[in-house]
């Protein structure tokens, strides 16, 4: 069930959101985590039962490292419920993708291939691990203390709106509001209106986009021409961008109908003057976890300088890994950690003052990030050759795709842009200061905006979100 | 609140808006006429007519309307002696639909110039001179005024209230309007209150198991069941369609099938896209289902049968200036197509009737294809019909007397056909607004009483219309697209729908004809891009699969 369907905006929030609302306070987390389940049973109707036993064994564990005397215990338990979490997502995500390179090497000396096992990925398994890991780990730290009662902890794995694609919460950050929370008018007003947000980018732009981005990665070397290549990648730059960020806000949205506050996840990451600023503003929640859980545990900044290179180029290329079983996403985590590295070594902070004027720095890393999504949307590693060598040596001007970008696509790309960088100009500030104040003009801007996006969902089929293989 | 000045403000400028609400735009006068297609119709009195569903038997149902003053009305015939009947009137506005049944209409409108004999009651007018004037009756007009007052009256008196009762909660609207927009689709799915145009496939609602849930069956059923029920959200998407039709030429309707090009011009998009394509035409496969036609026209003439492919043009191959710049159609493809096919043809001799050929030949200034249809026009479907008729003659030697018009005019008032892709545009009003030209063709003297079957596609509906209005095949029978089911027309009407789903009954059923047509249009690429040509072929020939 995905956040743009119908069968979730018509059914289930109606039904939802009203039982929720009408509920007394010690029964709402019961109402969510019943919600939670019918959510993920809907897309995972087997896998929900991993999930719930897995989550209930991360449970006893953390519990059992609350209670553990010795440090040698904790750490026992610690690294059982790792292994366990760690092992789930490998066998569901990587284990084919192992045998396939294992096969590929014992062809090459000529031994029996091994036989692959039929495995399909479930939906937001690499999410629901992560979130675990924090869990068990917040609790081994002493950083949190383990939920009180099991409603609350399945509520937090499983409360729904951030389930499928995050963020990644950490128990200890809404513990508090798992216990109590009050939902306002203006809570629910502003859920709303960050909901729509969400709903229009996901469904007006990244939806749009993606028809135009996937007949173009169709092309082979003799249709695709230079000014494909950079469309594509440059439609796929904007479309996972509000794909991922879209559903974000819905997430945010609806959990603060409910009265949560929860963390952002994007804020604005292509006016990013580096890619050490880039990933304080792309995808914050997974970068913030790789710092608390990879980065730091492996020694992070104190340690001699090489081994901080060391570790943050590992930390990204398991974060490669993490977006999937591929070795497009490997490539990607290793551009980034290199880029990272550079960064580190030139001493390049997001508010160290440079001599390279903003709107270059800007622009350059732009550039630097294109081509990163070039490498992460590909399929394959010819694709990415292909790819960059129609982009970087332009061998003519065909344009087999011009087709696609009709009057509606260009505005649609444009619009794009125009919202990934004109929210950091003043005159953008001011005017939502102006509209922020103006509490029916708001409201009825997010209304229609709602309306129309409801006749694009209705209009078309299904449009899977990106982030969903994660 | 009557205390307020703002009280009688508001409802000043309500009494207007409903004043101009109510304002009667025309008439719909529902009559029957023996006329296969269209009723009287004269552009010289600003009438037009909306072709809507037949009834069965002899007479058949039209609507007539009528822009401008409804108290007198001509109607003109244009062949007589002529006889219709008049059924109802509705007096039209945009919140005032007045309806007069026929057992009533004698109370409120007379006929002038009539036959004496008919003039009381209008189930039966018999025109011998050819024109007729339908005019009120004061009581009607009076009636109507009266009615009109008291809506006007009402409804600026509660749309006052109602506005002024809002701003004093108008803090609960937003509330209110967001609770509706998430309830309404649901709680109102049962009255289907908007409706799509095009045919949607028929969804039940899935039957629960645990095997259906756990392969997701169910899921994906129950969201499509779903989406299908929520017939709320259609307005949303009309809405949606007209802001993007009219700001970026752009529609979601017909599955974003439709590209709307240059001055609005709609076409098809798969169309399109088949002529934009650079593979070179498969001419082996092209001479294989030539050879394999040469085969089952063969199969005919030893029968004595006459078998005739008939060619029809489409939009997309033969006008283009409405498609957009971004598409490149420099490979031409369908034009390859088209010529290879021809090639095959004159190769394999297949007897063939090359309408679109004679219809470009012979087009003068008349209008080829309508703006919003994707179908050809009324004066080339003349053509293509006219063509037609020769060919029979020629490969069938037989004595088709040649199509002639009677009539011939332009007007701004487009409907069936021409407006095939407008109405599927899903707009909230469908942009029909553009020049059609309607052909009237005169009778044959002499009907035919041979067995005509058609295999084909939509674009012989035109040619068939024409053939039919001409009254020159009694017997004709339809086999749209080879799809199970034929459409029977018997005296120039169309009289039923046989479902046939056996492929003996098919066959045995197409080989009763004398004249059997294979109607081709032209964007058919490699002979194959529609099936039925290859499951005519293959039922003909009793051949496997």
């Amino acid at each position: 069930m995905i956040f743009s369907s119908p069968i979730f905006l018509f059914l289930f929030v109606p039904i939802f959101y009203s039982i929720y609302f009408l509920m007394p306070a010690k029964y709402k987390n019961t109402v969510i985590l019943i919600a939670s389940i019918i959510f993920y049973a809907w897309g995972e109707p087997t896998f929900v039962f991993v999930a719930l036993i897995s989550a209930y064994l991360d449970f006893i564990l953390s519990k059992s490292i609350y209670k553990s005397n010795t440090q040698k215990e904790k750490k026992s338990w610690l690294t059982l419920s790792v292994i366990l979490n760690v092992g789930l997502l490998f066998y569901f995500k990587y284990f084919n993708f192992f045998i396939e390179n294992i096969n590929h090497f014992l062809s090459l000396i000529h031994f029996k291939p091994l036989g692959m096992l039929e495995i399909a990925l479930p939906l937001a398994v690499s999410f629901i691990v992560f979130e675990k890991i924090t869990y068990v780990t917040d609790v081994y730290r002493g950083v949190g203390k383990p939920a009180n009662s099991l409603i609350d902890y399945f509520t937090y794995v499983l409360l729904f709106p951030k389930l499928i694609a995050g963020p990644i919460i950490k128990y200890h950050d809404i513990d508090k509001q798992i216990k109590e929370r009050i939902s306002t008018k203006d809570d629910i007003y502003e859920g709303f209106f960050r909901f729509t947000k969400g709903f229009f980018k996901k469904v007006f732009i990244a939806d749009t986009l993606a028809p135009v981005i996937d007949t173009i990665f169709t092309y082979n070397s003799l249709s695709l021409g230079s000014i494909d290549a950079w469309l594509g990648v440059i439609c796929f730059t904007i479309q996972i961008y509000f794909d991922f960020s879209g559903y974000s806000d819905m997430a945010i949205g609806l959990l603060r109908v409910m009265g949560f506050r929860i963390m952002e996840n994007f804020n604005l990451p292509y006016i990013s003057k580096s890619f050490t600023e880039f990933w304080r503003r792309w995808h914050i929640s997974l970068s913030t976890f790789i710092r608390d859980y990879l980065y730091i545990p492996l020694g992070g900044n104190r340690c001699s300088k090489f081994r901080q290179y060391f570790n943050l180029f590992t930390c990204f290329l398991i974060s490669g890994i993490w977006h999937g079983a591929s070795w497009n996403f490997i490539i990607w985590g290793i551009y980034h950690g290199a880029f990272l590295t550079v960064d580190k070594a030139l001493g390049i902070k997001p508010q160290s003052p440079r001599k390279m004027p903003a709107f270059l720095q800007v622009s350059i890393t732009f550039l630097l990030v294109v081509i990163s999504w070039t490498i992460f949307r590909s399929q394959n590693i010819q694709q990415i050759a292909l790819m960059l060598n129609k982009m970087f040596l332009p061998q003519n001007l065909i344009f087999t795709s011009q087709y696609l970008f009709s009057k509606y696509v260009v505005f649609i790309l444009i619009l794009g842009f125009v919202i990934s960088f004109l929210p950091a100009m003043q005159i953008y500030k001011n005017i939502r200061n102006k509209i922020d104040s103006r509490f029916y003009l708001k409201f009825t801007l997010f209304f229609i905006l709602f309306i129309l996006t409801i006749g694009k969902i209705s209009a078309v089929s299904n449009i899977t979100f990106i982030y969903f293989r994660f | 609140m009557f205390k307020k000045p703002s009280f009688y403000i508001i409802f000043f400028f309500s009494l207007i808006l409903f004043f101009n609400l109510t304002k009667i735009n025309r008439v719909n006068l529902y009559i029957e006429s023996p006329v296969v297609n269209h009723a009287i119709v004269d552009a010289d009195y600003n009438i037009s007519v909306q072709e809507i569903k037949p009834t069965e038997g002899r007479f058949r149902k039209v609507g007539v309307i009528v822009n401008g003053n409804f108290s007198n009305i001509k109607i003109k015939a244009q062949k007589y002696p002529y006889t219709m009947k008049l059924k109802n009137i509705i007096i039209v506005s945009t919140l005032f639909p007045f309806n007069i049944s026929d057992k009533n209409l004698d109370k409120y409108f007379y006929f002038r110039n009539l036959d004496v004999e008919h003039q009381k009651g209008f189930n039966n007018i018999n025109f011998k001179d050819g024109s007729s004037y339908l005019e009120s009756r004061s009581i009607l007009l009076n009636k109507i005024f009266l009615l009109r007052s008291l809506i006007v009256v009402t409804f600026a008196f509660v749309l006052t209230t109602l506005l002024i009762l809002l701003t004093k909660a108008a803090r609960f609207l937003p509330a209110t309007l967001l609770i509706t927009a998430i309830l309404a689709p649901i709680l109102l799915s049962p009255f289907k209150l908007f409706k799509l145009t095009g045919v949607q496939e028929k969804h039940e609602c899935p039957v629960f198991s645990i095997h259906s849930f756990k392969k997701k069956t169910f899921q994906n059923d129950f969201e499509t069941y779903l989406n299908r029920k929520l017939s709320f959200n259609n307005l949303h998407i009309k809405t949606l369609n007209t802001l993007l039709y009219y700001t970026l030429d752009k529609s979601f309707g017909y599955n974003q099938n439709i590209l709307i090009g240059k001055n609005k011009i709609l076409y098809e998009e798969s169309f399109i896209n088949l002529l934009c394509l650079k593979n070179e035409v498969n001419i082996k496969i092209i001479n294989q289902v030539s050879q394999n036609i040469k085969k089952v026209q063969d199969y005919y003439e030893k029968q004595g049968k006459t078998f005739v492919v008939f060619i029809t043009p489409g939009k997309a191959a033969n006008y283009q200036v409405g498609i957009p710049n971004r598409f490149d159609i420099t490979s031409q493809s369908l034009e390859k197509n088209y010529k290879a096919v021809i090639n095959a043809f004159e190769e394999n001799h297949i007897n063939y009737i090359d309408a679109r050929k004679y219809v470009k030949n012979n087009l003068d200034n008349h209008i080829f294809y309508p703006r919003s249809g994707t179908h050809w026009a009324d004066y080339p479907k003349y053509l293509g019909a006219k063509h037609l008729l020769q060919g029979l003659n020629k490969y069938g030697h037989y004595n088709f007397e040649d199509l002639t018009i009677n009539t011939i005019y332009k007007n701004n008032i487009p409907y069936g056909e021409d407006v095939d892709l407008a109405m599927l545009l899903d707009l909230l009003i469908a942009p029909v607004d553009y020049q059609v030209e309607h052909v009237c063709l005169n009778d044959v003297k002499t009907p035919s009483y041979k067995n005509v079957k058609v295999i084909g596609g939509s674009f012989w509906w035109g040619a068939g219309e024409m053939l039919n209005q001409a009254k020159v095949f009694k017997n004709l029978d339809v086999y749209f697209y080879l799809i199970n089911y034929k459409k029977v027309f018997r005296n120039f009407l169309e009289i039923q729908k046989d479902n046939i789903s056996d492929k003996n009954s098919l066959r045995n059923d197409i080989n009763q004809g004398d004249i059997i047509i294979l109607e081709i249009n032209d964007c058919i690429v490699n002979l194959v891009a529609q099936a039925y040509i290859k499951e005519f072929i293959n039922l003909i020939l009793n051949e496997n699969d």
